[in-house]
């Protein structure tokens, strides 16, 4: 691949409950990075666009040429809506990036959006819960069940009593809280003490309500653009590599849950695509939906080995001041889940970490950056590569 | 290649050539590529692989109250997911298990200790 595509441009809402829709979200998303971006509207040539579940909770479809309407472009360019459960952000940025990669179009906005908490959390559980095996739900198959699966299965491999495991979990809730706290658009912006932890609900052991991240609304939006437009651009970030891969859908036909192969594959493209190996990265936003699966995404994108994950915020390797600093956002934990944003959101905070602006706690002075989305019980993986420009 | 208007339960279906399991329709063997995929109806005796008590039933399932989700091996090596409903402490990895019923209308299966 001789074509290279930037990222010239980043807007963020704030995550956390909002009182407007979420084409409203991400229009005001958009327009910050367009505006970063130095860009005319008439210049974007589409718009990829990642939401899971308006069907359900704003009982809205179609939802990209509204959101075009939203922000006022008029011009007739190509929209569309990818639903790939969480991953939906991470998935209409690589349909964008592949779309500059071909020659097609040089300029193409993409993001995700997403508005949750304006209906009941139990809807919104029905809602998530469509991303799963039908089948599978109906014999008592729910998201806390199957990241209990996943827990008890990597506890089992590497000899790990319950209390550990829980301790030990705890201690990236808990890193993932501190980055937060710093982060002005995360939806929960302070600390939490072990105890926190150890003594909230138990949802399905031993998965405990703050072991979970929250229901989010959010919108997150980027503009990229060909190496002929961003030549032009005073701080482009790179695209350099971006891997993804389907894992088995139903949880049953999986031989061992403690690990994911998709994740394996995904970034094993990534990193062939862009050249370098897990030891080159020196920032990661990763997918800590429950934060057992921080610890699968850390040891299955090669950042760590097999069994030493559950170790990484103990040790506080995975801090900002660490030698892998991972989801200084604050992760999905305290950054928040917007479910159909949150892989752009990943995004966005990469693309800061890397030109230094990121409004939080911050990498010492990282080149290369990675984003691992997945989404629902590990069946749809993006892992992505950016670099700082130069 | 299995009709799917004649699936029994608990659905089980295997491959003819390469021995392949699953509790999933597949239309292709994704062992062995073949279309020999066939369906196993009638195994109704398992092993538990592993459970999880579940506190907050969702939404479909909240007429149960609580309930045990049990990943189950059936005997002839096919693996599915159900639900028992008796105390969860009766509930370990390697507990012998049968299916007690199934709920056509709703597709709830459950299965019972034994």
């Amino acid at each position: 691949m001789s074509k290279k595509v930037a990222i010239v441009g980043v807007g963020m809402a704030n995550s956390g409950t909002s009182t407007v829709p979420s084409w409203e979200l991400f229009a005001g998303a958009a327009l910050e990075a367009i505006k970063e971006a130095e860009i005319d509207l008439l210049q974007i040539q589409a718009l990829h666009l990642g939401n899971a579940y308006s069907s359900f909770t704003e009982m809205q479809t179609n939802m990209a040429p509204l959101v075009l309407s939203t922000i006022g472009i008029d011009n007739n360019i190509p929209s569309i809506r990818y639903e790939a459960a969480c991953a939906s952000g991470s998935i209409a940025f690589r349909q964008g990036y592949l779309n500059i990669l071909s020659g097609m179009y040089d300029v193409v906005l993409v993001g995700g959006t997403e508005r949750l908490r304006a209906i009941s959390g139990s809807m919104v559980q029905q809602a998530m819960a469509t991303s799963m095996d039908i089948a599978e739900r109906n014999v008592g198959l729910t998201f806390a069940a199957y990241w209990s699966y996943v827990a008890k299965a990597y506890a089992r491999k590497h000899h790990l009593s319950d209390s550990r495991l829980q301790e030990f979990l705890a201690k990236i809730s808990i890193k993932n809280h501190y980055h937060g706290a710093f982060n002005k658009k995360a939806h929960f912006q302070k600390e939490i003490t072990l105890e926190d932890v150890m003594n909230s609900t138990m949802v399905a052991p031993p998965i405990k309500i703050m072991d979970c991240c929250p229901f989010s609304d959010g919108a997150a939006a980027l503009v990229l653009c060909s190496e002929e437009i961003a030549k032009g651009h005073r701080n482009p970030v790179w695209i350099v590599g971006s891997g993804q891969a389907s894992g088995r859908f139903p949880i049953a036909d999986r031989t061992d849950l403690s690990t994911n192969p998709a994740i394996i594959k995904a970034a094993d493209e990534a990193y062939k695509q862009a050249g370098v190996g897990a030891k080159d990265i020196d920032v990661a936003e990763l997918h800590d939906c429950v934060n057992i699966h921080e610890v699968i995404c850390l040891e299955n994108s090669g950042l760590f080995r097999e069994g030493e994950g559950i170790y990484s915020a103990e040790e506080r390797r995975t801090y900002f001041d660490g030698d892998v600093p991972v989801s200084l956002s604050g992760g999905l934990k305290s950054r928040g889940h917007p479910v159909g944003a949150t892989g752009a959101y990943q995004l966005c905070e990469i693309t800061q970490q890397l030109r230094g602006d990121f409004k939080g706690k911050r990498a010492k002075e990282p080149e290369i950056g990675m984003t691992v989305n997945v989404g629902g019980t590990g069946a749809v993986v993006t892992v992505t590569i950016l670099r700082r420009g130069g | 290649m299995v009709e799917f208007d004649k699936l029994q339960l608990p659905e089980c279906f295997s491959c003819n050539k390469c021995g392949y399991r699953s509790g999933a329709l597949k239309a292709v063997c994704p062992g062995c590529g073949s279309e020999g995929m066939v369906m196993q109806g009638g195994i109704e005796k398992g092993e538990v692989v592993d459970f999880v008590p579940v506190a907050y039933p969702p939404e479909n399932l909240k007429h149960l109250g609580e309930y045990v989700s049990v990943l189950v091996k059936l005997d002839n090596g096919c693996q599915i997911f159900g639900i028992v409903l008796e105390n969860p402490d009766l509930v370990k990895i390697g507990t012998a298990v049968a299916v007690s019923s199934f709920n056509h209308q709703t597709k709830e299966l459950f299965f019972k200790t034994i």
